[in-house]
């Protein structure tokens, strides 16, 4: 099943979509905010295609609700569906920046003032990494002149390479050869408790440094963290969640895994090339254009009696499209960042080749509403992609990609 | 040109070859394949581009098709094809050597530099965001 795709044409560095907004940044020092959802509305489709387009650019929840599961059982109902989906991914969407300018929400300078290295939203707060440090700055605002406040506050002096944030306010932070810190937006006690009792260095008041090993990337399999390195073994730090004394809920850190270590099962002798981490789910590519594939279990990372990391297999593929970069996960596949192409590997077994070099790609795995998309920037144009086969496939024992959960909303932090 | 003998490059700046960056057995150091006239050469580009950020400054050598040449290595013997200038006191006296942009975070060239670059056309977009946020990136 093709994804569907609307394409706008610009110079773009950055974008990010919450809460109905897409924003974007600009390569001559802009910031845009459109109406997202009132654009997808704005466009021209017949009416039976009408719910595809909705579910497919501003309601990736809709049809992951529970509630369709006997429809869904329904194969007729299933296929004419997919045939609404299909049909729309012939459809071509392809706009100049100027055609948007009726959803123009605000138009304001760069807060920043630079072009940073990522970006993430959560709860409202945008959280930058620029070459000279950590910032946070308030987003979603009525403000139309600043709908992104152009106050930014600093958080921390540190250079860093990508940030990720956690569905409960917790926010990885790489940092190269500085290693892997944790920032925790909502301060909480019970974090420094934890972390001062297992001695991680404390940077800031609530930031600390949680290993000196090289980070290029991280994220977060729950309350756990996967370290990508490029120079080094890559690495996964386990916390989980136990009772202290008081029977009050605390964060545990349980031990560092290395890569070898939990891919030393697998009986795959292949030269790793890169591995990542996202939810349930632990990847690894090999040089022979393999993928290895982990399912990770939150709930037993505190036991001593059940493994969290079990299924192990290989999925044997053609080689990559030059040599593995970076990669990511989300709901609708795994998303392996080659040299020279991007690919998306679908849960239906299918492959979607990008075949432009991408600037700077996005999947929003923890929103409510946008988790099916793939943003896309490239030389000269933005393109969102929207993958639309999960729906109809188990998400229980799924290979590929991360399991879909109804989301529970920690204060206010899921991006809606 | 005499390796660790400053050389003047204007009236206010020197430069230094350095022999750590130039010698095998220097295990942790980057080490220069470029001659030592484009080292020096690549450095007064740098300068007079004011390819320069808070006592660092980047450089790269383009080949007879405009093309990044390989200018060095990194520890692990990997290509470079940036170079990283560092005024070392803030005295004005310069030493350069081939960056080690996956490895080594400060090595990385701030964003305005490689804007700069981009809008010569030296690099892509696409160079600028993996070289910011450490990718692997073949230049």
């Amino acid at each position: 099943m093709h994804p569907l795709r609307i394409t706008i044409l610009g110079d773009f560095w950055d974008c990010q979509i919450y809460r109905g907004r897409l924003y974007l940044w600009t390569m001559d020092g802009r910031l845009l905010t459109y109406k997202w959802d009132e654009f997808i509305e704005s466009l021209c489709v017949e009416k039976e295609l009408r719910l595809a387009l909705e579910c497919g650019f501003c309601r990736g929840d809709y049809l992951y609700n529970p509630n369709f599961e006997l429809l869904f059982s329904d194969h007729e109902i299933v296929k004419v569906l997919k045939l609404k989906f299909e049909e729309l991914s012939k459809r071509t969407f392809e706009f100049q920046i100027k055609d948007l300018d009726k959803y123009l929400y605000g138009e304001q300078e760069n807060p920043l003032k630079t072009l940073c290295a990522d970006s993430d939203i959560y709860n409202n707060h945008l959280y930058v990494a620029t070459d000279f440090g950590l910032w946070q700055t308030s987003v979603h605002r009525r403000s139309k002149k600043y709908p992104v406040s152009s106050k930014p506050e600093k958080v921390w002096d540190g250079r860093l390479l990508s940030l990720k944030s956690s569905s409960n306010g917790r926010l990885a932070l790489s940092a190269g050869d500085d290693g892997l810190f944790e920032f925790d937006i909502n301060d909480r006690s019970y974090f420094k408790n934890t972390y001062l009792n297992v001695e991680f260095k404390k940077i800031e008041r609530n930031l600390f440094q949680l290993n000196k090993r090289h980070s290029f990337l991280s994220n977060w399999n729950y309350s756990s963290i996967y370290s990508t390195s490029n120079v080094d073994e890559s690495y996964m730090m386990l916390f989980g969640w136990g009772k202290n004394e008081m029977k009050e809920m605390e964060l545990v850190y349980k031990k560092l895994l290395n890569e070898s270590e939990l891919f030393q099962l697998s009986g795959n002798t292949n030269r790793s090339q890169l591995s990542w981490g996202c939810d349930n789910k632990i990847y690894k590519t090999s040089i022979s254009g393999g993928i290895d594939v982990i399912d990770y279990t939150q709930k037993y990372v505190l036991e001593e009696d059940t493994p969290a990391f079990t299924d192990i297999q290989h999925i044997a593929l053609q080689p990559w499209k030059g040599d593995v970069v970076s990669g990511g996960v989300a709901y609708f596949g795994v998303i392996i960042e080659c040299e020279n192409a991007l690919v998306v590997m679908q849960d239906d077994n299918d492959f979607f080749n990008i075949p432009d070099v991408a600037t700077r790609w996005r999947t929003y795995p923890r929103s409510r509403r946008y988790e099916n998309h793939l943003h896309v920037i490239s030389e000269d144009r933005l393109d969102v992609y929207s993958f639309n086969h999960d729906y109809f496939r188990s998400q229980e024992g799924k290979k590929i990609g991360i399991r879909y959960r109804e989301k529970i909303q920690y204060n206010q932090g899921y991006r809606k | 040109m005499l390796l660790d003998v400053p050389i003047n490059i204007d009236t206010t700046s020197k430069y230094v070859i350095v022999s750590q960056h130039r010698m095998h057995g220097y295990s942790d150091k980057s080490r220069w394949l470029a001659s030592m006239k484009e080292e020096v050469d690549c450095f007064i580009q740098s300068l007079n581009k004011k390819w320069l950020h808070v006592g660092a400054g980047w450089g790269v050598i383009l080949d007879d098709a405009n093309k990044l040449k390989v200018l060095g290595v990194n520890y692990v013997n990997e290509n470079s094809k940036i170079a990283k200038f560092v005024d070392g006191n803030n005295s004005n006296l310069w030493h350069g050597y081939p960056a080690d942009l996956k490895r080594k975070v400060k090595d990385i060239p701030p964003i305005s530099i490689l804007n700069k670059w981009r809008g010569e056309k030296i690099i892509k977009k696409h160079h600028i965001s993996r070289i910011q946020r450490g990718v692997t990136c073949t230049l």
